[in-house]
């Protein structure tokens, strides 16, 4: 999610808390004596600091999100500016990277080219020997037949 | 619990429901097996009225069968067919969409008006104070002062609700004023943030391309070695016969020398890998030719 929608919904949710937070001290709040002298003894209550310390973590949460949104610090055609340098950058490297891949292509051609010439070569050294020894074998039972 | 609830208050509530919703558009029933009930509905219809008229034809004429009226009513058949094919193709027409609005005028959906401009209204416009300064400002600041000012407003309408709750209405719409305030001023900053996105989304590609590029550079210079120690190794096999390669005949690595190749293009080769590699890797193909 964009930081925009972040906020915002940060925005949302500590409005959610601030009625949230009423609604529970118009529901449970200890009733209070018109004069306060007269006021008994009462435990604390522990709600509203804990209320009170979830708006301001919300509020403070809030201002680090608007500290982060991006390139505020910008103008518009500061941006347009970057983007267009950036472009050309992209340019750049896609070349290089076409350039390198040929490369790659080419060499691929050439093992392919090598591994062919070599098993051509080899096919053909087989037929030699074949034909050598034929020739020997006949070379013996000439001799033989001879004797 | 919808047990509970009377026959007509479940009409009202469906009826409520219904009209939650915009109704279908006129033209969907020309659409699907609409189109096909509708279509034989009214070919029945047509059958049924030919064969009336006809009857009354017949009628009319009694046992009087002249070539001239077995004519005509070829003749009224006919007509029959063709309205039949004009009415076929009417209902398979489909009706053209609605003219869309033009530009810089509003439309209505769901019962609201927008405008055919993707543009943001200004506050103004949508009938709030502007609270933040017109023209160029400094979004961060704004938007923190703002916020202060939500948590100041907060404070104060709790004041109110301890000392004077009725007057409660007042703060209540200063801070709906701050909140809608606030989020104008971010959704106007949303063009920006795009922007700020495409910015780093090319940044990433950069990055991505220029380590594959390194990759494949990387991969290559390995491929290249390998090439060349396989070559070497067949150079050291083809000059030197006391040492054969099993699989190499040496009748046939003589063959190779009688040509007088291996030597030179061994030299060329080197000489090409300091002058270029692509020209390196021409020289060797050349040299693979030539052997060939």
């Amino acid at each position: 999610m964009d930081l925009i929608t972040q906020v915002q919904d940060k925005l949302d949710h500590l409005l959610y808390v601030f009625g949230t937070c009423i609604g529970v001290l118009q529901r449970d709040a200890p009733p209070s004596s018109f004069t306060p002298q007269q006021q008994p003894p009462q435990e604390p209550w522990e709600v509203p600091p804990k209320m009170a310390i979830q708006v301001i973590e919300t509020s403070k949460l809030i201002e680090s999100y608007i500290e982060k949104l991006p390139g505020f610090d910008k103008t518009e055609d500061e941006q347009y500016e970057d983007l267009r340098n950036l472009n050309n950058e992209s340019k750049e490297i896609s070349a290089q990277h076409q350039m390198s891949r040929n490369e790659a292509i080419e060499v691929l051609k050439l093992v392919k080219d090598s591994i062919r010439f070599i098993s051509e070569e080899s096919k053909k050294v087989e037929k030699e020997e074949e034909e050598e020894e034929d020739k020997l074998e006949k070379e013996k039972y000439d001799k033989i037949t001879n004797k | 619990m919808q047990n509970n609830v009377s026959p007509p208050q479940q009409q009202a509530q469906q009826i409520e429901n219904v009209s939650a919703f915009p109704p279908p558009p006129q033209f969907y029933k020309l659409y699907l097996n609409y189109t096909k009930d509708q279509f034989k509905d009214r070919e029945n219809k047509e059958k049924i009225d030919t064969t009336t008229t006809n009857n009354n034809n017949n009628n009319n004429n009694n046992e009087e069968k002249q070539q001239s009226q077995d004519d005509q009513q070829q003749m009224n058949v006919d007509d029959d067919k063709d309205k039949k094919k004009d009415k076929k193709a009417e209902l398979n027409k489909p009706l053209p969409p609605p003219i869309p609005p033009k530009m810089g005028s509003h439309y209505v959906q769901f019962g609201q008006n927008y405008s055919t401009v993707d543009m943001l209204p200004s506050l103004d416009e949508s009938g709030s104070k502007q609270l933040y300064p017109k023209g160029d400002i400094e979004p961060i600041a704004e938007l923190k002062k703002l916020n202060r000012s939500i948590l100041f407003n907060y404070l104060q309408l709790l004041e109110t609700l301890i000392e004077n709750p009725t007057n409660y209405q007042k703060k209540i719409d200063d801070i709906s004023l701050l909140f809608i305030n606030f989020h104008h001023l971010l959704n106007s900053y949303r063009p920006h943030q795009a922007r700020e996105t495409l910015l780093s989304i090319m940044n990433e590609q950069i990055k991505q391309k220029f380590q594959s590029n390194e990759t494949i550079k990387k991969s290559l210079e390995i491929c290249k070695e390998s090439i060349k120690k396989s070559f070497n190794h067949l150079q050291v096999e083809t000059t030197n016969p006391i040492t054969p390669n099993p699989n190499i005949n040496p009748q046939s690595t003589d063959g190779l020398a009688q040509t007088s190749q291996p030597q030179k293009p061994q030299q060329n080769q080197n000489n090409d890998i300091n002058m270029g590699e692509t020209n390196w890797m021409d020289q060797l193909l050349d040299e693979m030719l030539e052997i060939n």
